[in-house]
């Protein structure tokens, strides 16, 4: 293989090796026009193994989103029948989870500022490198998974949204509603501090009163039930300040 | 005898070149994306002279791509002049 000069060669390298340590089972739809750039941007998708739809148009584009469970959309604004803009309308009420990165070939700033506005999560402009690509979905799929996700883990504290279930070390533990409503909400804000008054708005939707001490009781039952038999500490008080899950 | 004024129809012609320079600069940005991608890609992945040799082929076909594109971009420019 010819070497490049050093810096853009370790660039190369360590951009290979982001690449292969993605756990990418994850199910992408790529809705894209241009059959060359599109059967492009799959087969090099693939090459991250993920798996990969094509679409050439906004209404088949739909019909895939209704009819398939995808863990990302690549999208196209400038799509036939039903514009890229169009579709983020109408998927956005149903799919408000749905990480979208939207391609656009037009330079205008408004296009890109619209297309955020209307729900995309991030946005490239062609030409774009697909290295960079490759980088913004890895990212979109990470915030997915840590913040909106079926599965929230910290060290080796893994919950369950959809199965209501939480496990320490792969041993269950018992939470009640509140009690586990509350930890949810410390996971999703993993290693940043939340304060009393973020908890009782979040997770009691009240406002917060500084005589009740609710939050830190509630505190205390989960600390007991997550950190009580492992010697690695994840729920912490940060003083003056309130709560953080973290594993460092 | 037309009842068109001179100067909204020159400004509907200027519209149009714009929106066709427009159209093309768009065009021109696919087959970029891909021969910029196969290139990353071929850096990062080829191991073989096939794989080069695949790499080579394919940016070959952008590449007439993008002198189409550079054609229709011609033509406005003279259809302007």
């Amino acid at each position: 293989m010819p070497r490049l000069n050093g810096r853009r060669f370790i660039l190369q390298e360590q951009i290979a090796e982001k690449s292969a340590s993605i756990p990418s089972s994850a199910k992408l739809l790529v809705a894209e026009d241009d059959v060359p750039l599109a059967q492009f941007l799959k087969r090099g998708l693939q090459g991250s193994k993920y798996e990969v739809d094509l679409v050439h148009d906004g209404e088949i584009a739909l019909q895939s989103l209704n009819t398939s469970k995808y863990d990302l959309l690549v999208l196209d604004l400038n799509l036939p029948k039903l514009d890229g803009m169009a579709l983020l309308a109408k998927i956005r009420p149903s799919m408000p989870g749905l990480p979208v990165l939207v391609l656009t070939g037009r330079t205008g700033l408004e296009d890109r500022i619209m297309a955020l506005d209307q729900g995309a999560d991030d946005c490239l402009l062609k030409p774009f490198s697909f290295n960079e690509l490759g980088a913004r979905t890895r990212a979109l799929l990470r915030r997915k998974n840590n913040g909106c996700g079926r599965v929230l883990q910290v060290g080796d504290l893994v919950l369950d949204r959809e199965r209501f279930m939480v496990e320490r070390a792969g041993k269950r533990i018992d939470l009640t509603s509140k009690e586990f409503s509350l930890l949810e909400y410390l996971m999703v804000n993993s290693r940043k501090p939340v304060t009393r008054a973020m908890i009782m708005e979040n997770v009691w939707k009240a406002p917060y009163d500084a005589n009740s001490n609710l939050v830190d009781v509630y505190v205390k039952y989960v600390r007991d039930k997550v950190d009580m038999d492992s010697p690695v500490k994840l729920l912490r008080t940060i003083r003056g300040i309130g709560y953080v899950v973290a594993d460092n | 005898m037309s009842t068109e004024n001179p100067g909204i129809r020159t400004e509907n012609s200027v519209n149009s070149i714009t929106v066709s320079i427009s159209e093309v600069l768009h065009q021109t940005a696919q087959p970029l994306t891909v021969l910029l991608g196969i290139l990353e890609l071929a850096l990062l992945q080829a191991e073989t002279i096939t794989d080069y040799r695949e790499s080579v082929e394919r940016s070959l076909f952008e590449v007439s791509r993008l002198i189409d594109c550079l054609n229709q971009a011609r033509k406005i420019a003279v259809g302007r002049a």
